[in-house]
């Protein structure tokens, strides 16, 4: 939960801390074969009159990435498609595996969360050779951009600058700490510039502290309470997840400390929404994993069907939320209406080629 | 008497009236100064951050860093009995976990907190006997065997809880997340209960001598008639047990359970033993040599965070310090 | 070839060597000897370069040692072969003996074949039959001791540093041994010889050079010593205390007489094995120890007696035959089970599967009878000291504290401490194997004298030895096993050395 919104390599920060896990999964891995289920209502045929079979590929059991496959096995039948899907376990060879599968089953497409950037190319290639399409969820890389149908994810400088200039308009002056992610794969790092730059705009406001979570509940909990014992004037505070965000809080009231400061977060997961409404998280810019995927997979089929063109990023839709407007944040939970406001969403512009990262 | 007296040593010891020394039994509850290396740096770490920041020696500062090595030093007790008797149980980190969520789980399912606290430590008691019967049986390594258990809880705490938080555990955080006189956090005095039952487990009953003995020789142990395999499999159930305390604990300092939350701990409290002065290879340390390195652990990430250090260079900082600690440590 | 020069070398709180200075002439065998703690384990260090000196120097065939490290040593031609071997078990007999020089194929390619082809060779050469491509771990460890000798040579070394190298042994195999030291010094290979066995070293050596409490006693010709004359001179004192030995100090002595070994057992048994056949050679073996005596088992390894103290502690199951104990069939499964019984082994290698060297003289005695000392699930530790102490004082361990880490004993004190495990564990059948092993002149009499006390409560004691010269010493009966059979059960006092010796090599009987 940790990862919602890192650039799909989510499980990455996990795999630092449980070598030996991991170590393990992954020699496990070659033993099992790909796993693989479909699922989904009845899709009724597009115009083209063949139902299209989109494979599903999620790296780890994460709730972001359940979510997300959700999403796009209900919106499936809407666009003529049934989704299969893969489940990769945190492991490389799996993943590719599951591609192989997918391509064997003569798939039309396959929409992925890569384990990790070095794992995607080789998915890349492998689809390319049999020359399905494969929409990717995170881990954009330019130099793929020709090869694959397409690239969505969160804006991550510009996510986090929201939050930060938030801030600087809600706070009138004083100290401001931050409590960072897993740094080494450039999101946890790219929320924290982006906030840094948004706060820029208050100069009364300073960052006194930036200090390391790691995607875990007791270590932001332990950094909370240090920062608050250092800078007893704390006034705000940006923690780079929702999760961390809820360690954080309850280190604050136990300090006596949470009316004084201000926190801020991103995600928003059902708990931290939870958390907004009852004021202790003050803001938060959310964006949900089944959007996110049902998005991917319309300009995927696009894609398939021609009417869309194949290479470009797109960037996620978010919605910055405080307590006053939750209801607009985009569930990542949806029912089926809420999946049918999805498919209705105009559909996500490319990023400019002057604009590319 | 020859001029040279006192120039041998094995001579001296012969000459020497045998009874004089063997009353010293109050030693053995002390703690054992043989491993200097781990207090000195822990000494120098806390006069450097006191110096940078004042507000290191505060009460409420001090009772910060306590109540932070809480959960680590709980489970750090547990990884000393194991790693004492020749093993090593990676899994105490998802024990916690698994055992979190259950409480949680149950908690969530409106089953009263004292049926998921049992529940808990029953889940927890029962991985450290499957632990326990697998070590004994076979004649796989406990790292590779504690290592598949760590996996499979994993697995398992992922599955149960489709990956999303428990975020209440009800009074849970207000018992053991709270304070319980003088503002003492309450996790810190069971910290304390837990590392003097552990030092009195191992100095003075016989499952904690034949722990000892069998990680120093397990050959001579089993000659000497000790029932090997029932041991380990008593050592790791309480490994398990204490791991589940360490996941209450948990639960309620965090007011929440959640599948990932024991990532890194087995290492973490491996790596607090060792430093404290308990080694990887069986047959020596104690209760509170590993305290040591557990609070040397603890002091270190939070004078680093007082002093708002970045993230990398409290890596850095951290593995420098743990590699002087171990450098310093008196080789025995 | 080899000269040492006023070597010195301190440790914390020891002197360990004081000024010390021998020479070793090419082709001959120079024996070192001194009681444990003498200094020649250090002085073998420093020679082998494990450890510098503090002043003095090492010349070897002209050279002045510079550097001291095991690698400048062996480049110089000077190998140790030590007591416990420095072989790599799970490697074939060829790659031990060529490890880390291996003949090579291209830079990173072990040429194999002619790996095989030159330790074949060297083996030959030395007149050892072994298979090339067996594990060491296999191997006795006679054969194990020679392929280090085979080792060293490739290595081309000049100096070949024995140490014990009879302590696992059986008689023939200490005849090729001291075949293949001829040979070697035929051939202007040096040896320098350590060991407790006089004997040997008056068969062997052509010079002594005796050290005392790390000073130099003398080096002489060994032709000008006699066996007496040398004890007297490690021992450091006269005839009449080595023959009565260890003079206790006065505050032991005290407790000693305060407890008397018959207050600590008092207990009758009889062993009595009948038609027993076990594990791969024993063949319908009948025996019996009556309470009171020290029975001596001897034969050549493989022999068959191992495995009948194997069985009669539980790890050995026999086949068919029973053990009978005060009359009462005996069956064990595990060492627990037969310590539960009133049995109790004393294994050979005390420090590998004896004690457990990290922890205390008190708790290793303890170890083996911990209810004893336990109340409300508590170990009383008073009481186990008290009991540590008792034992300390009877047995004379020589120890400043019973605190004291067994890994700081010497070899024959290790010894005793299992004594008393022994006694702690109240056994009436006690099996000791290969007791006096390794240990010095002195520890050897009292383990002598303690062992037959121990006989005089009323134990059985069953002595599985290959020494014969030592176990003629202080057993009443002598059993000699061959090929898993009893050939022979004699008196003690009608038994000698000769005799025993060819019994156990089946030699001149069957004229």
């Amino acid at each position: 939960m940790h990862s919602q919104l890192t650039i799909g390599l989510s499980k990455k920060c996990k795999l630092a801390c449980s070598m030996p896990a991991r170590l393990l999964s992954l020699l496990l891995a070659g033993f099992f074969a790909a796993s693989a289920a479909s699922s989904g209502a009845e899709a009724t045929p597009a115009a083209g009159g063949k139902i299209l079979t989109i494979a599903f590929m999620r790296p780890g059991p994460d709730p972001y990435y359940q979510d997300g496959q959700n999403g796009a096995v209900m919106a499936a039948p809407s666009l003529g498609a049934k989704v299969v899907t893969y489940f990769s376990n945190n492991s490389q060879s799996q993943e590719l595996a599951n591609v192989e599968d997918a391509i064997s089953k003569q798939v039309d497409g396959i929409l992925m969360y890569a384990v990790s950037l070095s794992a995607e190319s080789a998915d890349v290639a492998k689809a390319n050779a049999a020359h399905v399409p494969i929409f990717l969820l995170y881990g954009y890389d330019k130099s793929l951009l020709p090869k694959v149908a397409g690239f969505e994810q969160v804006n991550l400088i510009e996510y986090g600058k929201e939050v930060g200039t938030w801030l600087a308009k809600h706070l009138a002056e004083g100290k401001v700490a931050i409590i960072t992610g897993l740094l080494g794969r450039g999101d946890a790092e790219a929320y924290a510039e982006g906030f840094k730059n948004g706060l820029a705009d208050n100069k009364q406001l300073t960052v006194v502290a930036q200090v390391p979570g790691d995607w875990n509940r007791q270590k932001a909990q332990h950094a909370a309470q240090d920062l608050i014992t250092a800078h007893p004037d704390l006034k705000g505070l940006y923690v780079e997840n929702e999760d961390m965000a809820i360690g954080a809080i309850l280190a604050l009231k136990r300090a006596g400390k949470l009316s004084q400061v201000k926190v801020v977060s991103c995600n928003g997961a059902p708990y931290g929404l939870e958390a907004i409404g009852n004021g202790e998280i003050q803001a938060s810019n959310t964006c949900s994993p089944a959007l996110e995927a049902v998005m991917g997979l319309r300009i995927l089929t696009g894609v398939i069907g021609h009417t869309t063109e194949s290479g470009h990023l797109y960037y996620s839709l978010t919605v910055f939320v405080t307590k006053d407007n939750i209801k607009d944040a985009n569930p990542w939970v949806p029912d089926q209406t809420g999946i049918e406001k999805f498919l209705s969403l105009p559909l996500l512009k490319p990023v400019a080629d002057s604009d590319l990262p | 008497m020859s001029p040279e007296k006192g120039g041998n040593n094995q001579l001296e010891a012969k000459n020497r009236p045998a009874q004089k020394e063997p009353h010293r039994t109050a030693d053995r509850l002390r703690i054992d100064w043989t491993t200097y290396g781990t207090t000195v740096v822990l000494v120098v770490g806390i006069i450097i951050t006191a110096i940078f920041q004042p507000v290191f020696l505060t009460v409420s500062n001090i009772a910060n860093v306590l109540s932070q090595i809480a959960v680590l030093g709980i489970l750090t007790m547990a990884q000393t009995i194991v790693l004492i008797s020749g093993g090593i149980d990676l899994s105490v980190g998802s024990n916690v976990a698994l055992s979190g969520v259950t409480a949680g789980l149950l908690f969530l399912h409106g089953v009263p907190l004292w049926v998921d606290c049992f529940a808990a430590l029953g889940c927890a008691t029962a991985i450290g006997l499957i632990n326990g019967l697998l070590v004994a049986q076979n004649r796989a390594h406990p790292f590779i065997i504690t290592l598949g258990m760590l996996t499979l809880l994993e697995g398992i705490a992922e599955l149960v809880t489709g990956g999303s938080p428990v975020n209440d555990m009800g009074a849970l955080a207000t018992i053991l997340g709270g304070t319980i006189f003088f503002g003492i956090p309450t996790a810190v005095v069971l910290l304390f209960i837990i590392v003097v039952l552990t030092a009195l487990f191992l100095a003075r009953t016989p499952l904690g001598r034949t722990a000892y003995a069998i990680g120093g020789n397990e050959e001579a142990s089993y000659l000497s008639g000790i029932p090997i395999k029932r041991t380990k499999v008593y050592i790791y159930t309480l490994a398990g047990v204490i791991s589940g305390i360490a996941a209450l604990t948990l639960s309620g300092i965090l007011n929440a359970a959640e599948a990932n939350i024991g990532t890194g701990l087995e290492l973490q409290s491996i790596a607090a033993a060792v430093i404290g002065g308990t080694p990887l290879i069986g047959g020596r340390g104690g209760a509170w040599r590993s305290l040591q390195g557990v609070l040397l652990l603890g002091v270190v990430s939070n004078s680093l965070n007082l002093m708002s250090v970045g993230a990398n260079y409290q890596n850095i900082a951290l593995g420098v310090i743990v590699l002087i600690a171990v450098m310093v440590q008196k080789n025995r | 070839m080899l000269k040492v020069e006023n070597v010195s070398k301190q440790f914390p709180g020891v002197r360990a060597l004081r000024s010390v200075s021998l020479e070793v002439n090419p082709g001959r065998v120079h024996a070192l000897v001194g009681e444990n703690g003498a200094g020649k384990s250090t002085l073998v260090k420093i020679i082998s370069g494990a450890q510098p000196p503090d002043s003095g120097r090492i010349i070897f065939n002209g050279q002045v040692f510079e550097e001291y490290s095991p690698s400048y040593a062996s480049a110089y031609g000077i190998s140790v072969v030590y007591q416990r071997q420095q072989l790599v078990p799970m490697l074939s007999v060829a790659e031990n003996i060529l490890l880390g020089a291996q003949p090579r194929r291209t830079r990173f390619l072990i040429d194999r074949s002619a790996t095989y082809r030159i330790a074949g060779d060297l083996l030959n050469r030395l007149r050892v039959k072994v298979d090339l491509r067996k594990r060491v771990a296999e191997l006795t460890p006679a054969l194990q001791q020679e392929i280090a000798i085979a080792k060293a040579l490739y290595r081309q070394a000049k100096l070949i540093i024995l140490d014990e190298p009879t302590a696992a042994l059986g008689p023939k195999q200490i005849e090729r041994l001291f075949e293949l030291i001829r040979d070697l010094c035929s051939h202007g290979i040096s040896i320098l010889y350590i060991s407790h066995h006089l004997e040997e070293i008056f068969r062997l050596a052509d010079r002594i050079t005796i050290l005392r409490d790390g000073r130099l006693v003398t080096t002489q010709s060994t032709s000008d010593l006699t066996q007496s004359a040398v004890v007297n001179l490690m021992a450091g004192h006269d005839p009449q205390r080595v023959a009565e030995p260890a003079a206790i100090p006065a505050g032991m002595a005290e407790a000693n007489s305060e407890v008397p070994m018959e207050a600590l057992v008092a207990e009758e048994a009889l062993l009595e094995i009948r038609g027993l056949t076990a594990g791969p050679v024993l063949r319908n073996v009948s025996l019996s120890v009556p309470p009171g005596q020290v029975v001596g088992l001897t034969g050549i390894l493989g022999s068959g007696t191992h495995d009948i103290a194997q069985v009669l502690f539980g790890l050995m199951q026999p086949v068919s035959g029973e053990v009978l104990l005060e009359g009462t069939p005996f069956t064990a499964r595990s060492p627990q089970e037969a310590i539960a019984q009133g049995v109790f082994l004393v294994p050979e290698n005390p420090a590998r599967d004896g004690v457990v060297a990290q922890l205390s003289i008190a708790q290793n005695i303890s170890l083996v009878d911990l209810p004893s000392i336990t109340r409300f699930g508590l170990l009383q530790l008073r009481e186990e000291a008290q009991t540590a102490q008792k034992y300390v004082s009877v047995l004379r361990i020589a120890a400043p504290s019973i605190m004291r880490e067994v890994s700081k004993l010497s070899g024959g004190n290790q010894q005793k401490v299992l004594l008393a495990k022994a006694l702690q564990a109240r056994a009436r059948v006690l099996i000791l194997e290969e007791p006096t092993q390794g240990v010095d002149v002195n520890a050897k009499e009292e383990i002598h004298r303690i062992v037959r006390e121990l006989a005089a409560t009323g134990k059985a004691v069953l002595v599985i030895s290959t020494d014969i010269r030592d176990l003629l010493l202080f057993t009443d009966r002598m059993i000699v096993l061959r090929e898993g059979q009893i050939v022979d059960d004699l008196s003690a006092e009608e038994a000698d050395y000769t005799q025993v010796l060819n019994l156990t090599l089946g030699v001149g009987e069957s004229e």
